[in-house]
C-alpha cells in the first residue's frame, strides 16, 4: 500500500508543463526504481513461464523496464502491474517469433530433457521439477500457456488477463479451462518418468 | 463460478507439486540490479557514464563497440557487398563517411553532459512521429545519430555481460572515474538505440531473404512500436514494402511505396519505390 502512495507522488501526466525538469527526472527514476524492485521477480518469472529459457530471461525483463520507462508518464498509478505483465507477455512472445526465425533451440540448456537418474537432495529434485514444469509447459499451445500462466502461477484473476491478453472474458476462462485440461494431460505424460526417477 | 488455483489445492499431487515449484523459481543473482544499472538507475549507469565521457578517442571507440557499433559496421558491409538495396546498410552505402562520423568522439562530450535531457529526438515517451527521411537525412540525422550512439553508452540496456561488468563492487562504485560528469541522479529516460534498431531491421532483412514475409512484417511493426528516434525510418520502410510485395500485397505495397515518396520524392530508396510502383496489379 505505501508503495502505492509513493508512486501516486510520483506520477506526472505527459502534458504537464515543466516534465522535463531534473526534478522530475529523479521522479521518474525513483518510480521505475520502485516498480523495478516491487515487480521486477514476478516479471521475470513470467517470462521464464511463457517459454524463455533463463540465457534471456533476464534481457527481457530488462527491455520490459525499458518499455516502461519510456512509457512512464502514459501508466496510471495503479495500472503498473498489469501494464507490465502485458509488455512481458508481448516481449515473450517477440522472442519466441524471432527463436523462431533464427531456427535456433531457444533452450540451450543440455538439460531440456530431464535426466531420469535419481536426485540426490531436495534442491536436485526441485530442480528436476523445474525442468519438468519447463517440458509440460511447453506442450501447451502459446495462447492457452499464457492464460494458464497467468492465473495458475501468477494469481491474476481472469477479467484481469482477458484485459491483458486482448480477449473477451468468455474467451480467457474457456481458454483457462482448455489450458487446465492440456496441463494435466501433459503432467500425466511426464509423471511417470519422474517418478521411476525417485524410485530408482 | 470463480475458478479455483490449483496450486491452492490441498491435495498434494504431482501436478500442484509442480506448480508449487514454479513460485520457488528466482531471477539469478544481482538481476535486479542489473537492471537498474541497465535503466540507467544504478551505479553502474555512472561509471558507464563516466567511462563514455571521459576516454580517449580509442577508448570511445572501445565503448561504442561494445554498445554494437561493430555490428553496425559489419551491417553495413554486408549491405555494400550483397548489393541488396533492402538492407538498412543503404544509408552507410551512400554515404561511407557517416560510419566514419558515427565513431567520432565530440571533444565538447568531455567537458559538458552528453546532452540536454529535453531533446526530443532522445526522448522516446514523448517523441512525435517520426519525419520520412529524405536523401539529406544522412547529413540531418547525423547529429542524432551520434547523439544516440553515445547515449546508447550511457542508457541502453547492456546485455548482461556488459551490464555485470559494470556493476563493480560497493567499495569501487565510491570513485567513478570521471568526475567531470554528473551521475546519473538526473539521468535521461532511456532510449532503444541505433544497434537495437538494426537488429530488428536486420531480423526483418533475412525474414525476407528466408520468403518469411509475415515475420518480417511482424518485425517492422516492432521497429515501428519502438520507443525511440528511429533513425532508420527509411530503411524500415523500404523493407515494409518488399515485403508486402513478396507476399503478394501489391496494393498495399503501392499504397506504402507512394505515401514514402510524397515524403521524400528523392530519398535514396526512391527508385526502388518507383519499380514498386510500376508494379502491375496482380
Amino acid at each position: 500500500m505505501g508503495s502505492r502512495v509513493v508512486l501516486r507522488a510520483m506520477w506526472r501526466p505527459s502534458e504537464l508543463p515543466g516534465s522535463d525538469t531534473a526534478e522530475d527526472a529523479a521522479l521518474s527514476n525513483q518510480r521505475v526504481k520502485t516498480l523495478l524492485r516491487a515487480h521486477y521477480k514476478e516479471v521475470w518469472r513470467i517470462l521464464r513461464h511463457l517459454g524463455l529459457p533463463m540465457s534471456v530471461a533476464e534481457d527481457a525483463a530488462q527491455q520490459v523496464f525499458l518499455v516502461a520507462t519510456a512509457k512512464l508518464s502514459r501508466i496510471e498509478p495503479g495500472k503498473e502491474r498489469p501494464f507490465l505483465i502485458g509488455t512481458a507477455v508481448r516481449i515473450a512472445s517477440n522472442h519466441r517469433r524471432s527463436a523462431a526465425v533464427r531456427y535456433e533451440c531457444p533452450d540451450e540448456s543440455p538439460e531440456r530433457h530431464v535426466d531420469a537418474a535419481p536426485g540426490l537432495d531436495e534442491l536436485l529434485d526441485q530442480k528436476r521439477l523445474r525442468l519438468l514444469l519447463d517440458e509440460v509447459l511447453a506442450a501447451l499451445p502459446v495462447d492457452l500457456r499464457t492464460v494458464f500462466v497467468l492465473f495458475e502461477l501468477e494469481g491474476l484473476e481472469v477479467p484481469e488477463i482477458a484485459e491483458i491478453v486482448g480477449v473477451p472474458r468468455g474467451t480467457a476462462s474457456s481458454r483457462l479451462r482448455r489450458a487446465r485440461e492440456a496441463f494435466e494431460r501433459a503432467a500425466r505424460r511426464v509423471r511417470g518418468r519422474y517418478f521411476s526417477s525417485e524410485e530408482t | 463460478m470463480k475458478p479455483t488455483r490449483l496450486v491452492e489445492d490441498s491435495e498434494d499431487g504431482f501436478e500442484v507439486r509442480l506448480l508449487r515449484t514454479a513460485l520457488t523459481e528466482e531471477p539469478p543473482h544481482g538481476a535486479i540490479l542489473r537492471a537498474e544499472a541497465a535503466l540507467g538507475l544504478g551505479v553502474g549507469t555512472a561509471m558507464a557514464t563516466a567511462a563514455a565521457a571521459t576516454s580517449s578517442h580509442a577508448g570511445a571507440l572501445h565503448a561504442l563497440s561494445h554498445a554494437g557499433v561493430a555490428s553496425i559496421v559489419k551491417w553495413a558491409g554486408i549491405g555494400m557487398v550483397s548489393g541488396l538495396v533492402v538492407a538498412g546498410g543503404a544509408r552507410f552505402a551512400a554515404d561511407p563517411s557517416l560510419c566514419d562520423k558515427l565513431l567520432e568522439t565530440p571533444s565538447a562530450s568531455t567537458s559538458a553532459p552528453i546532452r540536454a535531457p529535453t531533446r526530443p529526438a532522445l526522448r522516446g515517451a514523448t517523441l512525435a512521429p517520426p519525419a520520412f527521411p529524405t536523401t539529406s537525412m544522412v547529413d540531418s540525422t547525423h547529429h542524432e545519430v551520434r547523439e544516440v550512439a553515445q547515449a546508447e553508452a550511457v542508457s541502453r540496456p547492456l546485455p548482461r555481460r556488459f551490464v555485470a561488468a559494470a556493476i563493480p563492487a560497493p567499495a569501487a562504485s565510491a570513485e567513478p572515474s570521471a568526475p567531470s560528469i554528473e551521475p546519473s541522479s538526473n539521468a535521461v529516460t532511456p532510449i532503444a538505440s541505433v544497434t537495437e534498431e538494426l537488429a530488428i531491421l536486420e531480423r526483418a532483412r533475412q525474414a525476407i531473404v528466408a520468403h518469411a514475409s509475415d515475420v518480417a512484417l511482424h518485425e517492422l511493426d516492432a521497429y515501428a512500436a519502438m520507443p525511440s528516434a528511429r533513425v532508420l525510418g527509411a530503411e524500415a520502410e523500404i523493407l515494409a514494402v518488399e515485403a508486402l510485395v513478396q507476399r503478394g500485397n501489391i496494393g498495399a505495397a503501392q499504397a506504402r511505396a507512394a505515401r514514402s515518396l510524397g515524403l521524400a520524392p528523392a530519398g535514396p530508396h526512391a527508385a526502388r519505390l518507383r519499380e514498386v510502383m510500376a508494379l502491375p496489379e496482380r
